[in-house]
């Protein structure tokens, strides 16, 4: 549960740093575009798995 | 339940055009809306299962209150989309929730989980007719979308051609000088910025009459207008190139995007229960929606950049089948149209039996009466009023968040009574009062976030209420030991 929070806030706390490393792109797409749509919704349906697993 | 089922509740017609929606108009909160969406279920899922609820008359309002709610959220985007496609608003209305309820009160409905997959399923085919119409992946449709050096209608849009219908009232901004043609009779009002001076005039227009619209200029149109635009010129309202459509950033403050994390999360914590089983396939549902829409998203954009001219967020939905070229075997946009319409339905359809569960345990044996008379009202509401689809649901989840699910996460597996109450229901208590004391308050500028979202300030509160109410009670025990 702790991971998928962070995995949330996460983004808000990139926003913040220096240089906006989230709106670099990698193939055409911004990196805060693959987190959101790809990246952070794949490591959080591992993390259920897992979870679920473990219990 | 199975983890099916218990996922089906939140995917809605509502969340999911709200979803895609934001992807195509490129909105500031479009990445963090994505993550929260596609998260919040997951989040539920890992939620501690709480022992049995307890059954009392406030949970019971309460929950009807929060499914009649987002029930109204889904009946009035499948009320928009009629109304998009021709249709009249009361007959989608109707016929869902009359199907809904057949479906939810017959007696083997414990028989119809596939009908969730079955909608995401349809949309996932219109979603591949577009990948093959366009020849193109989801990545290098954004990447030539984000490409473009302005967003402006094609001499193909409907928009264009014969113009299009708004849904409900609506202003536009314009940017560049544009020449609107009224289709059909109305009046709309015109904001000029005159060297500083702002100058407001009302048009009366018959069918065919041309309005000039300059740079810096705002239309107000009415609900059932309808207007025909000119090829070539930028989309009211859309950013302002495809590269400030694909960075869309969240520019908004750190409170507005906290708040829409919090309600997304909390609201399917309170909807989604911790289900028993296959949880597998409901982490699929979860990815399936995150990548689907801002796949969507993408295609919607690059095919029709005008996708949220009608003041719907359900356009951004039909605007892809509307743009495709009829394909090689013969699938015409209409019939990609009937099988959006028809997953959106699936999707309600699944949505509302999710919600009927939750209902029916706050409920027990009278659940039939009750589930009757919350579909009936959420359906005479979406008659009545011609709402956005975005009000009822951010309301609807943001009271299930304060004041479900944070007493219940508070509360844990025994939290015992107080003045003869369960300490889950004073916090719920506390929690709903205080969100509609914070949504009707008047807030000073600074504290608009919070009056926007009063699920910030009633979930703590609740939470926080049940936390002392239990440690009250731990100390009443070692005194009494």
């Amino acid at each position: 549960m702790i991971v998928l929070v962070l995995l949330l806030v996460l983004p808000l706390l990139a926003l913040g740093l220096p240089g906006s490393p989230a709106l670099m792109h990698v193939a055409g797409v911004t990196l805060l575009w693959w987190y959101a749509a790809v990246a952070a919704p794949l490591t959080a349906a591992i993390s259920v798995v897992v979870a679920r697993a473990v219990r | 339940m199975t983890g099916l089922g218990t996922l089906a509740v939140w995917p809605g017609p509502a969340l999911v055009a709200w979803v895609v929606a934001a992807v195509a108009a490129g909105a500031p909160v479009a990445p963090l809306l994505v993550l929260a969406v596609a998260l919040a279920p997951l989040l539920a899922l890992l939620q501690p299962a709480r022992a049995t609820a307890p059954r009392h008359p406030v949970t019971l309002a309460l929950v009807a209150i929060v499914a009649a709610l987002v029930l109204s959220a889904h009946l009035a985007a499948l009320a928009d989309a009629a109304a998009l496609i021709g249709a009249r608003r009361w007959h989608a209305i109707v016929l869902a929730a009359a199907l809904t309820l057949l479906v939810t009160l017959m007696p083997g409905a414990r028989r119809w989980p596939g009908v969730a997959p079955l909608g995401g399923a349809a949309l996932l085919g219109v979603l591949l007719a577009a990948a093959v119409s366009t020849g193109l992946a989801p990545w290098a449709a954004w990447a030539d979308a984000a490409a473009r050096p302005a967003l402006v209608f094609s001499g193909q849009s409907p928009w264009v051609i014969e113009g299009e219908r708004f849904v409900r009232r609506t202003t536009l901004a314009f940017d560049d000088g544009q020449r609107v043609v009224a289709v059909a009779p109305g009046t709309f009002r015109v904001v000029e910025h005159d060297g500083g001076r702002r100058v407001v005039r009302d048009w009366r227009l018959g069918a065919g009459d041309a309005l000039t619209l300059r740079p810096g200029d705002t239309l107000t149109v009415e609900a059932g207008s309808r207007l025909r635009f000119e090829p070539g010129k930028r989309v009211p309202g859309a950013p302002a190139s495809g590269p400030a459509w694909g960075d869309a950033a969240p520019d908004a403050s750190p409170v507005r995007s906290l708040a829409l994390l919090a309600t997304l999360a909390l609201g399917a914590c309170a909807l989604v229960p911790a289900p028993a089983r296959r949880v597998i396939a409901a982490v699929f549902i979860a990815l399936g929606l995150s990548l689907g829409a801002s796949s969507w998203g993408a295609y919607a954009t690059l095919a029709a950049p005008e996708a949220g001219l009608a003041g719907s967020p359900i356009e951004a939905l039909l605007s892809l089948p509307r743009a495709m070229p009829a394909t090689a075997r013969g699938v015409t946009g209409g019939a990609l149209i009937a099988v959006v319409m028809c997953g959106l339905l699936a999707l309600f359809v699944a949505a509302a039996e999710g919600l009927r569960h939750a209902l029916r345990d706050a409920a027990g044996t009278r659940w039939p009466a009750v589930w009757t008379a919350v579909m009936g009202g959420a359906s005479l509401v979406s008659i009545i009023s011609v709402m956005d689809p975005l009000t009822p649901l951010m309301t609807g989840l943001g009271l299930a968040g304060a004041a479900l699910a944070a007493p219940r996460l508070a509360a844990g597996r025994d939290a015992g009574r107080r003045l003869g109450w369960p300490v889950e229901v004073i916090g719920a208590v506390l929690g709903a009062a205080v969100f509609a004391a914070v949504a009707v308050a008047n807030p000073p500028a600074a504290l608009e976030s919070l009056a926007a979202f009063p699920v910030l300030v009633a979930a703590p509160v609740a939470f926080g209420g049940v936390r002392l109410l239990r440690a009250a009670r731990g100390d009443a025990r070692s005194r009494a030991r």
